[in-house]
């Protein structure tokens, strides 16, 4: 087998991984600050700056700079959807596409197929490199390089690490990348001071969808850890806050460990709670969410955010691979 | 405080809990009701939030914490009094 790098055909002899990264800061492959509601895309250079690309009957390995796609207000990047991106060889210019919009938030719609151990598209398709600007992108020519969302705007994207804020601060990670990826830490803190619950049904955090952490994975190959630490009040000992995670639901805890420190000798107390998470949701759009419920009804629980005190912090911890 | 809101708007309509963000700004406060309060119910909780005096809760809270306190220095204070059952569980030994 032989590859092309610059036009000029040399033998190497391992198929060399592309080293960009998908991205929504310009020359800026991994985020470690928010990039909130942005309309392009980028595939910055990170590790090198070569791709790997097949032509329908050899590899060619070809040089490049940064590429990006302008979706701003685009239909065609459709509100609340996931696209597939690839690299591809428009006769002579290496381009970042986007395929056909996932036909759901868990179900792409153009599948993928390994070549040489590469994603690549399974079957010609249409990739999008503009608004108005489309190519042919013969079987096995786009080569698969992550997914991203878009959020309840056409044409944006996002990336949100959260943060402190009454209610919560959401994550949302909507870009992913196939190659070079990087560890993720997510921490959503709710400062409301207090507040009560008398239920034993498992809610969102405070009532809130600002407690959780959204991410799509493109591949289920990675997964992820979320921990959940909470501090209650109990006002009797049969009157236990359970703190637990959700995995897309709010309505159950599926923490894998947790704990209530429940008590038949203290009449009233304070008790911290910690809550793990680990395993894989799956393919596509996933969303992560402390819960809490009482083991009991017969009296209100207090629940503290920060208590209103400059010592107190309860939050919520999220890690994935994107 | 926030038990004695929890307490006050439990009696006028079924909620599952009250959120306070911070204390002195109601306009962050939030009542989580049961599905099945009525407008007239949550209109009444409202009127409870409306009228609720943070302070004087407190102020209730702090009333009755001292009251358990004298209680238990009164009966600490009688080495040869006779223990009974109740005087254990008002030292929250039992």
């Amino acid at each position: 087998m032989t590859w092309t790098r610059s036009g000029t055909r040399q033998t190497f002899l391992e198929l060399p991984n592309p080293g960009g990264r998908l991205t929504l800061t310009s020359a800026t492959p991994v985020l470690t600050a928010d990039a909130a509601n942005q309309t392009t895309l980028y595939y910055a250079l990170y590790l090198n700056d070569i791709v790997p690309l097949y032509d329908g009957t050899n590899w060619g390995v070809y040089q490049i700079g940064e590429l990006s796609i302008a979706m701003a207000a685009s239909a065609n990047w459709a509100a609340n959807s996931n696209f597939d991106c690839y690299l591809y060889n428009d006769s002579g210019t290496v381009r970042l596409v986007t395929g056909a919009a996932w036909t759901s938030d868990t179900a792409r719609n153009e599948s993928l197929t390994r070549l040489n151990g590469r994603w690549t598209n399974n079957a010609s398709m249409t990739g999008r490199y503009g608004a108005a600007s489309t190519v042919t992108v013969g079987a096995n020519q786009g080569l698969y390089v992550g997914t991203i969302r878009t959020t309840a705007s056409a044409g944006t994207t996002t990336w949100e690490l959260g943060g402190e804020a009454a209610n919560g601060d959401p994550g949302l990670l909507y870009v992913w990348n196939a190659y070079n990826r990087v560890g993720v830490s997510v921490f959503v803190a709710d400062n409301t001071n207090t507040w009560t619950y008398q239920s034993a049904t498992v809610r969102a955090k405070n009532n809130s969808t600002g407690n959780r952490v959204t991410y799509l994975y493109g591949l289920n190959e990675d997964y992820v850890h979320a921990e959940h630490i909470n501090q209650g009040l109990a006002s009797t000992s049969v009157e236990i806050v359970i703190s637990g995670i959700g995995v897309d639901v709010t309505n159950a805890n599926n923490a894998v460990i947790f704990l209530n420190e429940a008590s038949t000798t203290v009449a009233a107390g304070v008790f911290a709670h910690t809550s793990y998470y680990v395993g894989y949701p799956g393919l596509g759009l996933h969303f992560i969410s402390a819960v809490e419920y009482c083991t009991g009804v017969v009296a209100a629980v207090t629940v503290r955010g920060d208590a209103g005190s400059a010592n107190i912090q309860t939050g919520f911890w999220f890690s994935g691979t994107l | 405080m926030i038990t004695v809101l929890h307490d006050r708007l439990a009696l006028v309509a079924p909620i599952d809990g009250v959120s306070v963000a911070v204390e002195n700004d109601k306009s962050g406060w939030r009542v989580d009701f049961k599905p099945e309060a009525t407008p007239a119910q949550r209109a009444a909780a409202q009127a409870v939030v409306d009228a609720f005096d943070v302070a004087a809760a407190e102020q209730k809270l702090k009333d009755a914490e001292q009251a358990e306190k004298d209680k238990r220095t009164s009966l600490l204070s009688q080495p040869n009094k006779s223990i009974t059952v109740q005087d254990l569980i008002d030292l929250g030994l039992l």
